[in-house]
């Protein structure tokens, strides 16, 4: 009983304490209404706020918006690597990519493609060329990340890509693309249909069997047509039948894709043109086994590389963001210490006093915020096409998340900040304010 | 009733309020005279609880003030009335804003908008009512400070030289209100430098004291 009385007692002082702290119980609708009308009142001051919050939030809102979108380019680029690939670092002779294929036989794709030779042979600082094999795409090349990075994507237009058997190189089998394959075979779909490449003899038994066809990759043609016609000549491709006749054809590399499960065609061909010539055998120490493995761990440590620099970025971005901010409130706090005098004579009391200040940058850091979103959305669209006509294609498509993010992060420092001048117009003396003595 | 009992304020060594003792009945026209730097101000900062003394007891309608710990805020929003010299008025916002602002803190919401514009029509203003107030004249002005003072019925309308800003025709009409509201039962604290004004307001009844050297003395 005692105990409970005591607890009444203590709820009674603290209601009577909460009534004495909480002063005049205002109307907030009413309160909303005049911070709103406050907020409008004074052009000058709020269009300087609301502009300061627009730049802001819309450079804020840029960092974020390319940094997902070079971020999710990121994983594309990686997601579409093969599972292991070899890693050279100068130029590649095709013949020591065979050579590796037969020392490591869990290598499931090579690089070695003649524009890929070409690419390392320009950028020796370039560390990773693959080429390969993945569900339902062959994908290209990809180079320097953060210059003109890419991937080249040819979708299968019938039958399927190499499976683990023709990958080990149990079986031979090719894919080629729809040209490729109106050359040799006057359809788009020769799925099962036999080839075989130029000097092998007509007894050999190792053809190649069709068993996808891709379509036209629009990055082959335009990119390397100008390094293969360097070298090309024709390059003759027989239709192997079973009733052993052969017919030559001449294709032009121009317009051709022929992807073997164990690169043949490609390494006949370099030991035609380049073999003792300009490329070099390579040694151990010049050539290493990329396995999946490194690739994850690469792959984790470009994420993280990635995400540390820009988040450095965003980091200085939202730091300059506040201290800019607050320095412009404190000026604002200044120029308004008579209205808080004022406010305060006429009965305000303290917290109103913090609320008046806080719902007004949070009024207008409302709507900065919004224009400054939509201002930064503008500007990324106008670099997507930037980058497109440079060639450096953006593959993925720009998501909600950081507009989110971003409205939630700069109003939250705003608010965070306005606390600063709140609590500062909160501890103002009226005497002071008004300037009585 | 407001009383003070032997208030002493002082700003680091300086002492400016030194035994004050003063007693201001319900109904009164008080009138406080002195020169600059007399205390005048400090006192009517005490009086409207904008400031605390240095030590000394405050009663108001039979309160300690000090020692009961009142929420100041509420007082002055409920209680009391404020004009000033230089009116201190919001300057951005409009006549009808400054006005609603003691309603809004005093949660009188109650046909604020009826109120508003029949105090403003009674004082000459409804023809500026939505005017921003850095456009008014001095004596506009004024006016409208006297409308806020008063929007909210306050027992108590404390006034800081509030003629001291005005011509004399402005300065006339603004006394007027005063005695107007005097007659309403309001308790009037009229603080001035004005020695003229002062003795014209004791002629017509007014109590009147001077301050002088943080001192006060009736006269």
């Amino acid at each position: 009983m005692k105990v409970q009385l005591h607890m009444k007692l203590m709820l009674v002082k603290l209601k009577e304490y909460k009534n004495k702290r909480n002063g005049p119980k205002i109307t907030h609708g009413m309160f909303f209404k005049h911070v709103a009308t406050s907020v409008l009142s004074n052009r000058t001051r709020v269009l300087l706020t609301f502009l300061g919050i627009v730049i802001s939030s819309l450079v804020f809102c840029i960092a974020v918006l390319r940094f997902d979108l070079q971020y999710k380019q990121l994983q594309l680029n990686y997601s579409n690597y093969p599972q292991n690939v070899v890693v050279a670092k100068g130029k590649l002779n095709p013949v020591d990519i065979i050579n590796f294929k037969t020392n490591f036989s869990d290598i499931n794709v090579i690089v070695g493609r003649l524009d890929t030779i070409g690419y390392i042979e320009e950028n020796k600082n370039l560390s990773v060329c693959p080429i390969g094999v993945k569900e339902n795409f062959l994908s290209g090349y990809i180079y320097d990340f953060s210059n003109n990075g890419g991937v080249y994507l040819s979708s299968l237009a019938y039958g399927r890509s190499f499976n683990d058997a023709e990958i080990k190189g149990l079986e031979s089998s090719a894919i080629i693309n729809k040209t490729t394959a109106k050359i040799l075979f006057g359809t788009e779909n020769p799925l099962g249909m036999l080839v075989r490449v130029d000097y092998e003899s007509a007894t050999q038994t190792n053809a190649y069997k069709i068993i996808g066809v891709i379509d036209d990759s629009f990055g082959m043609q335009s990119d390397y047509s100008d390094y293969i016609n360097q070298y090309k000549d024709n390059i003759n491709i027989g239709i192997y039948t079973p009733e052993q006749n052969i017919s030559n054809k001449s294709i032009n590399y121009d317009f051709s894709i022929f992807y073997t499960n164990n690169l043949s065609l490609e390494s006949i061909f370099y030991n035609e043109k380049y073999i003792d010539g300009e490329y070099k055998l390579f040694t151990n120490s010049e050539i290493s086994f990329f396995s999946f493995k490194d690739h994850e761990k690469q792959y984790n440590e470009s994420l993280e590389s990635f995400k540390s620099s820009y988040g450095t970025f965003v980091i200085v971005i939202i730091i300059s963001e506040i201290i800019a901010l607050n320095i412009f409130m404190l000026f604002s706090i200044k120029e308004r210490i008579e209205e808080i005098g004022i406010r305060k004579a006429i009965g305000s009391n303290n917290f109103y006093i913090m609320m008046q200040f806080m719902l007004e940058y949070f009024i207008i850091g409302l709507f900065g915020t919004i224009i400054g979103i939509l201002c930064a959305n503008f500007i990324n669209q106008v670099f997507i096409v930037v980058d497109s006509i440079k060639d450096a294609y953006i593959f993925v498509a720009p998501s909600m998340t950081p507009n989110i993010i971003v409205f939630f992060v700069s109003n939250s420092i705003i608010l965070l900040t306005s606390l600063i001048p709140a609590l500062i117009a909160r501890k103002t003396q009226i005497t002071d304010a008004l300037r009585f003595i | 009733m407001i009383k003070l009992v032997n208030i002493h304020k002082a700003f680091g060594k300086k002492i400016v309020l030194s035994g004050i003792n003063l007693e201001i009945n319900e109904g009164e026209f008080v009138c406080i005279v002195g020169n600059s730097g007399a205390g005048k101000s400090t006192l009517l900062n005490l009086l409207a609880l904008f400031d605390l003394p240095t030590f000394g007891e405050y009663f108001l309608d039979g309160t300690n003030v000090y020692k009961n710990n009142i929420d100041r805020a509420k007082v002055r929003s409920s209680t009391f009335g404020f004009v000033f010299q230089t009116f201190h008025l919001l300057e951005e916002l409009t006549v009808a804003e400054n006005v609603k602002i003691p309603l809004i803190y005093a949660n009188k919401n109650a046909d604020v908008e009826t109120r508003i514009n029949n105090m403003l029509g009674k004082f000459g203003l409804d023809s500026i009512i939505n005017t921003k107030c850095k456009y008014l004249s001095g004596g506009e002005k004024q006016r409208v400070a006297f409308v806020r003072a008063v929007i909210n019925n306050p027992k108590y309308i404390l006034c800081d030289e509030p003629t001291g800003n005005l011509d004399n025709k402005n300065s006339q009409e603004i006394i007027q209100f005063l005695k107007e509201e005097q007659k309403n039962g309001k308790t009037i604290v009229f603080i001035s430098h004005d020695f003229k004004t002062v003795e014209e307001l004791k002629n017509e009844g007014a109590t009147t004291y001077e301050i002088n050297a943080g001192q006060i003395k009736r006269i």
